[in-house]
C-alpha cells in the first residue's frame, strides 16, 4: 500500500504559528479556536460539523475531576466546572480541562471508511488541550495521557536563576536550516 | 519516468494556502513570478520504477548505517572536518542510538528509469540532518493527486510513516516531559515544515510546543552560569528537542558547548541525533564508494580528485554544503586539474571545510513545449527505516538548489 490513507490538516493549516516571533507568548497558540476561526480557511459546514464532533468527544472522553485543584494538579492549564446529567435525571458537577481548540482532520481519499467521498468531509476532529507549560495535547484517544510528570511542567518560579537567550541562531545563513 | 505538461488548476494558490502551504512561490527581484510549487507538469512513473526507488532507498539506508558505524569505529571522523568536540558528541550519540532515535532523512537520486544512465537510482547526497520538502511531498502533492487523478496512485505514505515513527518514539522521548520543536524564524518554509512535523507528533499522541531557535534560553544561577538548563519562553526546561537547524550551525553558536554538555550528560535528547551529522556530511559519499565500490546505487566519489581518470566529468561538493551552494561541475585532465571552464557552478558560503568529488550522473530530463529543458532530482524519504515516498524537484539548471521547483508525481 503506497497510497497515503488520509491526511490531517491539524496544525499545518491552523493559525498556530510554530515559530512566529510575534506570537511568542503562546496565548493564541492553538489550532482552530472555534468554528469562526476555522471557517477563514475551510468550508464553514466542515468547521461546524468538526466542532460538534470535537465537543462530543470532549464531553465524553475528557478526564473528569472532583475539584478544580485535582484537575490543575493533573497538569491542565485551565479547568472548568461541567454539569453532567444522566438519563435518569440525576447528575453532578465535575471539573474538566477546558477545550482550547480543536483539530480537524479530513479524509482526502474517497472510499475509505468514514469518507463521504468529497474533499472536506470531516472524519476526525479532536479536542485540543493545553497544559500549564503551554504544551499542546491532542484529545480523543490521547485524552488523559498527559506525560507523566506533566504536573512539573511550567514556570520554575526560581527567581534566583537568570535566563539568557539568543545563544542559538547566529550561524544562520541567508537560507533556512532545511536541506 | 515521463514529464507530462498539464494546465495548473486555476485556483491552485488558494488550494495550496488552504493547506497551510504558504511558501509555494519563490519570487526574486529578477523573477518576481517564480514558483516553488509547479503543477504545470507532473512526472509519471511506472510501478516498477517505484519498486526500484523503494528498494534502493532501504538498501542505502542500511549501507549508511554501516558507513556511520565504520567511520566512528575506525576514527575517520576528522577526515569529515569534525573537531574533537563534535566527534565526542557523535560518538556519544552513536553509542546511545537505541534511546536517541532518528526520525527521518531524504536521499536525493539521479534517476530517470530506463534510458537514463544505466537505469538505476544513483545517490547524489543524503539529507540526513535537516531534510525539508517534506510537507510538499506528504500533503500538497497528495491533495493534488486526489483532486486531479483520484484513480492514480502516488508513492507517498509519508504522513503515516511520520505518525508511526513518532508513536514508536513516544516511550523514548516523552517519558517525563513534552517535546520542543525549533527552527529559524522568520522563515516560511522551515516554519511550515516544523508545524507539519509538530502536527504529526501530536497526532501520534506526543505533547509538543515550538519556539524559534533564537528564543531558546539558558537558565542558570547567576553565580554558576554553566550549571543551567535550556528553557523555552515559559522557562520550562527543554528535555527533548526536535531541531530543524543543522547540527553544525548549533555547535558553532554561542550555546553550542552547553548543548554538547547537556546531550552527552544524558540530560537532553535531540532529534535528529548528532550521529546523523556523519551521514549529512558529503564525505560519506566517498566512504560509501570505498566500502561498496561499484554498487549500482552509488557514483564514484573521492576526497581526492586525482583519483579520477583524465577526461572524467566530476561534481565538486563542499562537505557541509546545503541547498546546492558552492557546487561546481568540471572535466578533469591529468592529476585532477580542471580542463577549461566549469560546465556549471553555484555561489554560496561553503567550501572552506573541504570538498568531495563525485562523478557526474545524468538526471531525468525533459524539454517542454516552449523549449526549456527541465532536470529532475528524485528525493526519496526514509522514515524510521522504511522507504515512504518521493518528492521531485526540477530545475532548468544542472544544479538543484533551494529555488528548484517541486513538481508532483503519480504512477
Amino acid at each position: 500500500m503506497r497510497k497515503s490513507r488520509y491526511v490531517t490538516f491539524l496544525i499545518a493549516a491552523a493559525t498556530l504559528s510554530a515559530c512566529d516571533q510575534n506570537n511568542s507568548d503562546g496565548t493564541d497558540a492553538m489550532l482552530y479556536s472555534d468554528p469562526s476561526a476555522c471557517s477563514k480557511e475551510m468550508d464553514a459546514n466542515t468547521c461546524n460539523e468538526a466542532y460538534a464532533v470535537a465537543q462530543t468527544e470532549h464531553v465524553q472522553q475528557a478526564p473528569k475531576f472532583a475539584t478544580q485543584a485535582e484537575c490543575e494538579a493533573a497538569g491542565f492549564s485551565q479547568c472548568q466546572v461541567t454539569e453532567v446529567k444522566t438519563a435518569e435525571g440525576t447528575g453532578g458537577s465535575f471539573f474538566m480541562p477546558m477545550m482550547m481548540g480543536y483539530m480537524v482532520g479530513r479524509m482526502l481519499s474517497p472510499g475509505m471508511p468514514g469518507a463521504a467521498g468529497r474533499m472536506g468531509s470531516p472524519t476526525t476532529a479532536r479536542p485540543v488541550y493545553s497544559d500549564r507549560g503551554g504544551f499542546l495535547h491532542a484529545g480523543g484517544a490521547q485524552v488523559g495521557r498527559l506525560a507523566p510528570g506533566a504536573t512539573g511542567i511550567g514556570p520554575s518560579g526560581m527567581a534566583t536563576r537568570v535566563t539568557t537567550r539568543g545563544g542559538f541562531g547566529s550561524s544562520a545563513r541567508s537560507f533556512g536550516g532545511g536541506s | 519516468m515521463q514529464r507530462i505538461e498539464i494546465a495548473a488548476r486555476p485556483d491552485w494558490r488558494a488550494k495550496a494556502e488552504a493547506l497551510g502551504f504558504d511558501w509555494h512561490s519563490a519570487p526574486t527581484p529578477e523573477d518576481p513570478h517564480a514558483l516553488y510549487w509547479d503543477e504545470s507538469a507532473y512526472w509519471s512513473l511506472t510501478a516498477s520504477e517505484v519498486d526500484v526507488l523503494e528498494a534502493a532507498t532501504e538498501e542505502l539506508h542500511g549501507m549508511c548505517l554501516a558507513a556511520a558505524e565504520h567511520a566512528i569505529a575506525k576514527k575517520l571522523l576528522r577526515h569529515f572536518g569534525f573537531d574533537a568536540r563534535a566527534i565526542a558528541l557523535i560518538e556519544h550519540a552513536w553509542r546511545t542510538r537505541e534511546t536517541t532515535p532518528s526520525l527521518y532523512g531524504r536521499f536525493d537520486f539521479a534517476y530517470g528509469g530506463d534510458g537514463v544512465g544505466d537505469g538505476r537510482p544513483k545517490l547524489l547526497e543524503y539529507n540526513a540532518d535537516t531534510p525539508t520538502g517534506l510537507y510538499e511531498a506528504a500533503v500538497v502533492q497528495w491533495a493534488w493527486l486526489q483532486q486531479l487523478f483520484p484513480e492514480s496512485d502516488q508513492f507517498n505514505s509519508i504522513h503515516e510513516g511520520l505518525v508511526a515513527a513518532w508513536a514508536g518514539l513516544k516511550d523514548k522521548v516523552s517519558a517525563d516531559a513534552g517535546m520542543h520543536f525549533t527552527c529559524l524564524a522568520p522563515h516560511a518554509e522551515d516554519e511550515g515544515t516544523l508545524r507539519y512535523l509538530l502536527d504529526t507528533a501530536l497526532e501520534a499522541g506526543l505533547s509538543a510546543k515550538s519556539l524559534p531557535v533564537a528564543e531558546i534560553g539558558w537558565s542558570a544561577p547567576p553565580d554558576e552560569l554553566d550549571e543551567g538548563d535550556f528553557v523555552d519562553l515559559d522557562e520550562t526546561q527543554i528535555r527533548t528537542l526536535f531541531k530543524l537547524v543543522p547540527w553544525d550551525w548549533m555547535l558553532a553558536d554561542e550555546f553550542g558547548a552547553r548543548l554538547v554538555r547537556k546531550v552527552v550528560g544524558g540530560e537532553m535528547t535531540v532529534i535528529e541525533p548528532a550521529w546523523k551529522m556523519v551521514l549529512a556530511n558529503k564525505a560519506i559519499l566517498a566512504l560509501l564508494w570505498d566500502m561498496y565500490p561499484n554498487h549500482p546505487n552509488l557514483l564514484p566519489a573521492f576526497m581526492d580528485r586525482t583519483a579520477f581518470a583524465p577526461g572524467s566529468t566530476v561534481v565538486a561538493k563542499p562537505l557541509l554544503g546545503r541547498e546546492g551552494a558552492n557546487i561546481s561541475i568540471a572535466t578533469l585532465g591529468e592529476n585532477g586539474a580542471v580542463v577549461g571552464e566549469p560546465l556549471a557552478s553555484s555561489p554560496g558560503d561553503y567550501g572552506q571545510e573541504g570538498y568531495v568529488y563525485q562523478a557526474l550522473a545524468p538526471l531525468a530530463s525533459a524539454t517542454d513545449s516552449v523549449g526549456r529543458t527541465h532536470q529532475a532530482v528524485v528525493g526519496s524519504w526514509i522514515i524510521n527505516g522504511y522507504s515512504r515516498g518521493i518528492g521531485i524537484r526540477e530545475d532548468t539548471n544542472l544544479i538543484t538548489n533551494n529555488r528548484s521547483r517541486f513538481v508532483p508525481h503519480l504512477f
